[in-house]
């Protein structure tokens, strides 16, 4: 039932609807309803009022604007209670019709969500992200009814004092401790408040741990003066009192791990003046504490703020690590020392027992010193043969045990903007968490969908706060002002939400194939690795049979775009895949990793341990050296465009395997020569050249072998379409004897001779590969930005001009006709 | 770092604004000007999706600077807003509409133009073959309006994408030029698919009338150009333009380093320059880098309100919730003697639900 046209053939529009302010991308009627939603660059949608569309009443009233998207809104979707739209902010928004926001789905990365999907009746959100995943989100109308914010009002009962530590039992309930000395309780489904202990001594300064022990809870507290007392809250009555430490005790730490003998014994460390530490064995049975043991003492490395922040059990090793207020990791032995064992008949009133005051403390057997800087490490956790720590830096590790020292693997960050990390923790399924306050919310990462699980806005880094999270059920809750606040909500995990991972959030710029690993159930693993735009890169593997593709790792310690990859050293041994990655890109950063890939538990995806060797930035070398030799300060905008490996070893070279030499092609308009040394776990800037004078785009190695004499050799390309061959077995000679001798810091180098340059272009290259052909020649062919490909052959000959390197050759076949991105010399045969 | 990030990561960026022109793109007109020596005779050109403007700066300058004075007339067509330009005649409009083409015709009273150029871009969406795609259509736009201004013999220069469907670009620009190149300045990143047609000698075929809704342009995208072979194959041929000694817009320059004035660079003192080596010519580090902000700042962008929301901490959030009271405390403890010690205050047994 269309409109006639007119006198010029088109049909008139009825109505037109105006407001936007920028183009409209798409729109979406609700018929019921009489509504049209439109989505537009102006970064807004707009809910219309539209009525009967046959109807010509040409009175449209714009019913809701809603502002909340970062980006452009590309589309939206109504349905009866809620509004959804996606951005190119990549969050896909819940809206009501009274404009608020319920939800906020974040998780896709990089350049927005392109398409989504809706479900009503389940209340299911599908998402397409340019990045390549498909996320599913379960919509709820409204955010009062599963979380809430309570105030509850403590202050109102003064005599009690003002709450100092706050910890949570369970989800139900509460334990505080006050600036009067008064420990009580609050029951969340009571609603009542409960007096459990009172001492004058433990006013102003007082410190509270809670944990829980079968059917216990059991509570210690220190104070001022070196005194701890340990009660389970069932009954206070039969609390344990020692004097333990000659001062102030300034940290309590409970752990509960299969370390302990018996299910119904665990730790308590507590520490003291002078970085004494003590490890007390706590047994409790149905709530009463039968048994207190001294297991041992340690002493902490000196520093100024001397005490433990957090203790974890290696219990296969048969060792304890251990975070301090220095930002150390410090490991000690876990003696089972019969000696330590104390007066079991304590007394269980009355007086404090003082501690055997000549009891020896054990000392550290290793530390990594100020790992987490000076504020600090705030937790350390054992999972599955690896330690994980996490500090007040903004970054938590990954590390193992090795020989009985701790060895760094992996230096991480959650997400963009956390820097205040309380803590990182497993979940039962093996998911990492990151704990911690970003900006003003207290905020739950998961290191495995990337995403904040939970995120409170409670104002910011707490003093005391505490969470916990049974089932469901999560609770935070936090002290302000002399107020308890506690949030509580229910978190819907019924359904998985990365239907398929992303792959980068923008454009990827590398892809190199690992290998092939074979599992026990004979499944073939094929490994990849990719870089991107998005500033990491990823590690995959792809299985053969199920044709699924599945992210092994994430590596984000680029602060700009990684531009290249180049593998060394590859190797497989017993099905384990071992490979040397260098990643390079903008902001003048390389760095080096030792990647270790196997499918350990045969389930057809694989994993992979990634050990961070070395890096290096071209600023912070400058600024290391400026003070030495008086320089002009280079620009660390330099971008690496390209890395390649110096993989063959020369039979006659005396480079050791652990040692990998690089060269990168640098937006400088410089060639720059690294070394790699995996035993040292140092990179080092060798030698650099200024001879393309333009920004260099591609470089490649190779090695030449003729009799007992190898050569190896550099080419490089840049804008100008000039490919230069480069004889660098002298630098790399030179660099092995200085190594040997141990020389780090030793001037830079000239990268050395050019042999020949080939204008090959007569722009930009953007590809190049280098082939030994049958007669013993290289072809080197190379694609430019001037839609055409090149290709040479050269010699290398001993005595000619120019170290022996000649041009035989050049040709270019007829121009293809788009830019070319990427040519490839393929072996022959 | 900031906001000098920029300037390092790309010459022509601070070379513009230290010059005054009102986008980089100025230098790719530059130096495409230096190799096909656009400008020649031109006194009417039509500057197609100008905003913000420095097409037509770099069209003022050199049109004024050869002709002796008046006859010199310059359209400039944007959808988008752009602030005034001396001599510039502005027109706020879709090239993609036949009202646009008139308008340009009534302001040259009738006489055809000597030098279209067009510039344009669409917003990209960061899907590449929409990109290509849209580019193409847009650049296909430009043509037909051309076909409406350009007298015979005439210059047409624009943007173009160089993707996998380019061959039947050059195909159609075949039909109505005698001579066209595919051109890169040297200032167009060696990282972008972008290249400019330089279409020279208009001559359309024998018959044909310019119209808006052309099908002779709409060629089906089904015959695939790239497999043509023999006779039928269309070659392009490809230049790079600006010579070696320009600055190279994929490095990075030091800050210290301070740029010749391109404009000097490219005329008086163009001999001197490239007898130097490039990087020795540059050093001035008895410099100071000073930050010189943009000169054209977008008019009334579509963003322009979700900003000040932004800034002003308007826009919409999840909301927090607000807190709830629980009723006072009630059942605290009534005992007085505070100085009671530890094993006579546990007052109350409590059974923890678990
Ligand atoms: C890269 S900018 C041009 C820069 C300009 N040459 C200069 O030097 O300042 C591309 C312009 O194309 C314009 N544009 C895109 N589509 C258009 C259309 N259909 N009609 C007119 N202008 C259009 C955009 O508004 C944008 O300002």
């Amino acid at each position: 039932m269309s409109d006639p046209p007119n006198e010029e053939g088109r049909v008139e529009p009825r109505r037109r609807i105006s407001g936007h302010n920028g183009v409209i991308f798409s729109i979406y009627h609700y018929e019921q309803k009489g509504i049209l939603a439109s989505a537009s660059d102006d970064r807004s949608l707009r809910v219309w009022n539209v009525g009967d569309l046959t109807d010509c009443d040409p009175d449209v009233q714009c019913l809701l604007v809603l502002y909340g998207h970062q980006a452009r809104v590309w589309s939206v979707r109504l349905l009866p209670d809620v509004i959804i739209s996606i951005g190119e902010d990549s969050a896909c928004i819940v809206w009501s019709y009274t404009g608020d926001i319920i939800h906020n789905f974040k998780g896709h990365k990089g350049r927005g969500i392109r398409a989504v999907a809706v479900q009503d009746k389940l209340g299911l959100v599908a998402t397409g992200g340019a990045d390549s995943g498909i996320r599913l989100w379960q919509i709820h109308k409204t955010p009062s009814s599963n979380s809430n914010l309570l105030n509850l009002n403590f202050d109102a009962s003064k005599k009690i004092g003002v709450p100092k530590a706050i910890t949570l039992a369970d989800i139900n309930c509460l334990v505080v401790m006050t600036d009067l000395g008064f420990i009580c309780t609050y029951n969340f489904i009571t609603k009542q408040w409960i007096v459990v202990l009172e001492d004058q001594s433990y006013k102003s300064y007082g410190l509270l741990e809670v944990t829980r022990l079968g059917d216990s809870i059991l509570c210690a507290i220190g104070n001022i003066t070196g005194s701890i007392k340990i009660f389970s809250l069932s009954s206070a009555l039969t609390c344990k009192a020692f004097k333990q430490h000659e001062g102030k005790v300034h940290s309590l730490t409970w752990v509960t791990s299969s370390a302990q003998t018996s299910s119904d014994t665990c730790s308590l460390f507590s520490s003291g003046p002078n970085g004494v530490i003590v490890w007390l064995e706590v047994s409790c049975i149905s709530g009463d504490i039968t048994m207190v043991t001294e297991k041992c003492r340690f002493r902490l490395p000196n520093s100024k703020q001397r005490w433990h922040t957090s203790i974890a059990f290696v219990p296969a090793e048969g060792l304890i690590v251990c975070g301090d207020r220095r930002g150390s990791l410090v490991l000690f032995p876990m003696e089972d020392s019969n000696k330590c064992i104390k007066d079991e008949s304590l007394p269980s009133t009355n007086n404090l027992e003082s501690s055997d005051p000549d009891g020896q403390e054990l000392e550290p057997i290793h530390v990594l010193f100020g790992l987490h800087g000076k504020l600090g490490v705030t937790s350390v956790v054992y999972h599955k043969g690896f330690v994980y720590s996490s500090g007040r830096d903004g970054c938590y590790r990954q590390l193992k045990l090795e020989g009985r020292q701790l060895v760094i693997l992996r230096k991480l960050k959650s997400c963009k903007g956390m820097e205040w990390i309380e803590c990182v923790s497993f979940t039962p399924d093996g998911d990492l968490q990151v704990l911690g306050f970003h900006s003003t919310d207290f905020v739950v990462w998961s290191t495995r969908t990337n995403e904040k699980l939970c995120s409170v806005p409670c104002g910011g880094g707490h003093r005391s706060w505490s969470y916990k999270k049974e089932g469901p059920m999560e609770v935070f809750t936090y002290i302000k002002s002399g107020d308890v606040f506690t949030h509580r909500s229910q978190r819907i995990e019924t359904i998985q939400n990365v239907l398929k991972d992303s792959l980068h959030g923008r454009e990827l710029t590398s892809v190199k194939y690992v290998g092939t690993i074979d599992n026990s159930s004979q499944e073939r693993l094929d490994v990849l690795i990719t870089s991107s735009e998005d500033t990491t890169v990823n590690i995959w593997a792809y299985n053969r049979r199920t044709k699924l593709l599945h992210c092994l790792s994430t590596i984000s310690d680029h602060l700009s775009s990684v531009k290249t990859l180049a593998l060394a050293r590859t190797k497989c041994q017993d099905n384990v895949l071992s490979t040397l990655l260098v990643t390079a890109g903008g902001r003048a950063q390389i760095e080096g990793y030792r990647l270790l890939i196997q499918d350990k538990e045969g389930d057809g995806t694989g994993t992979c341990q990634v050990i961070h060797i070395a890096s290096h930035r071209l600023d912070e070398h400058w600024d290391r050296i400026r003070n030495k030799h008086r320089m002009l300060k280079i620009d660390p905008e330099t971008r690496y465009l390209s890395v390649a490996a110096v993989d063959e070893i020369p039979s006659s070279s005396k480079t050791p395997s652990s040692r990998v030499f690089l060269a990168a092609a640098c937006s400088d308009g410089s060639v720059r020569f690294f070394v790699l040394s995996e035993s040292s776990r140092q990179m080092t800037l060798l030698a650099e050249s200024f001879h393309h004078q333009r920004c260099v785009l591609k470089v490649e190695t190779f090695v030449h072998t003729s009799g007992a004499d190898s050569r190896v050799m550099l080419c490089s390309a840049a804008t100008d379409g000039r490919i230069a061959v480069w004889d660098i077995t002298g630098t790399i000679s030179l660099a092995d004897r200085t190594l040997e001798e141990g020389q780090m810091d030793r001037p830079l180098q000239d990268l050395g001779l050019v042999c020949l340059t080939i204008s090959a272009h007569q722009c930009g290259i953007n590809s190049l590969g280098v082939r030994m052909t049958m007669d013993g020649r290289y072809l080197v062919a190379s694609g430019g930005d001037d839609n055409s490909i090149c290709v040479c052959w050269i010699t290398l000959d001993q005595d000619g001009p120019g170290g022996g390197v000649q041009l035989l050759r050049s040709v270019s076949p007829a121009p293809p006709h788009s830019a070319l991105r990427h040519t490839y010399a393929l072996p022959q045969g | 770092m900031g906001r000098s990030s920029k300037d390092k990561r790309d010459i022509y960026y601070r070379l513009a604004k230290e010059e005054g022109w009102r986008a980089r793109s100025a230098f790719k007109l530059l130096q495409l000007d230096e190799e096909y020596q656009l400008f020649q005779g031109v006194h009417r050109a039509v500057d197609l999706c100008a905003a913000p403007g420095s097409w037509s700066q770099v069209l003022s300058r050199k049109l004024r600077s050869s002709n002796e004075t008046s006859e010199v007339k310059i359209v400039a067509v944007d959808l988008q807003a752009m602030a005034p330009l001396p001599g510039v005649i502005q027109i706020q409009g879709d090239i993609t509409k036949v009202s646009t083409a008139h308008e340009i015709i009534r302001h040259f009273k009738g006489e055809p133009a000597d030098l279209v150029v067009c510039d344009g871009a669409p917003d990209v969406t960061g899907l590449h073959d929409i990109d290509e795609y849209i580019q193409a259509q847009l650049l296909l736009a430009a043509l037909n309006i051309t076909t409406h201004v350009l007298r015979t013999g005439g210059t047409f220069v624009a943007k173009i994408f160089r993707g996998k469907d380019v061959t039947l670009l050059y195909s159609q620009l075949k039909i109505f030029f005698q001579e066209v190149t595919c051109a890169k300045p040297r200032s167009s990143r060696n990282s972008s698919i972008e290249a400019f047609v330089v279409c020279q000698g208009y001559s359309p075929p024998e018959g044909y009338k310019p119209n808006m809704s052309n099908p002779l342009l709409d060629h089906c995208y089904d015959v695939d150009f790239n497999q043509l072979e023999g006779p039928n194959r269309v070659i392009v041929p490809f230049l790079a333009c600006g010579d070696l000694s320009a600055y190279d817009s994929d490095k990075t320059y030091p800050l210290q380093v301070r740029p010749l004035l391109f404009i000097t660079s490219l005329s008086t003192q163009r001999h001197q320059y490239e007898n130097l080596p490039t990087s020795s010519l540059q050093l001035d580090t008895g410099k100071e880098y000073n930050y010189v902000p943009p000169n054209q700042p977008p008019i009334r962008p579509p963003y322009q309100e979700a900003c000040f929301l932004k800034k002003n901490n308007l826009l919409a959030k999840e909301r927090p919730p607000s807190p709830v009271s629980t009723p006072p405390a009630t059942n605290t403890s009534e005992e007085d003697d505070a100085s009671s010690v530890c094993e006579e205050t546990a007052i109350q047994q409590l059974s923890i639900s678990s």
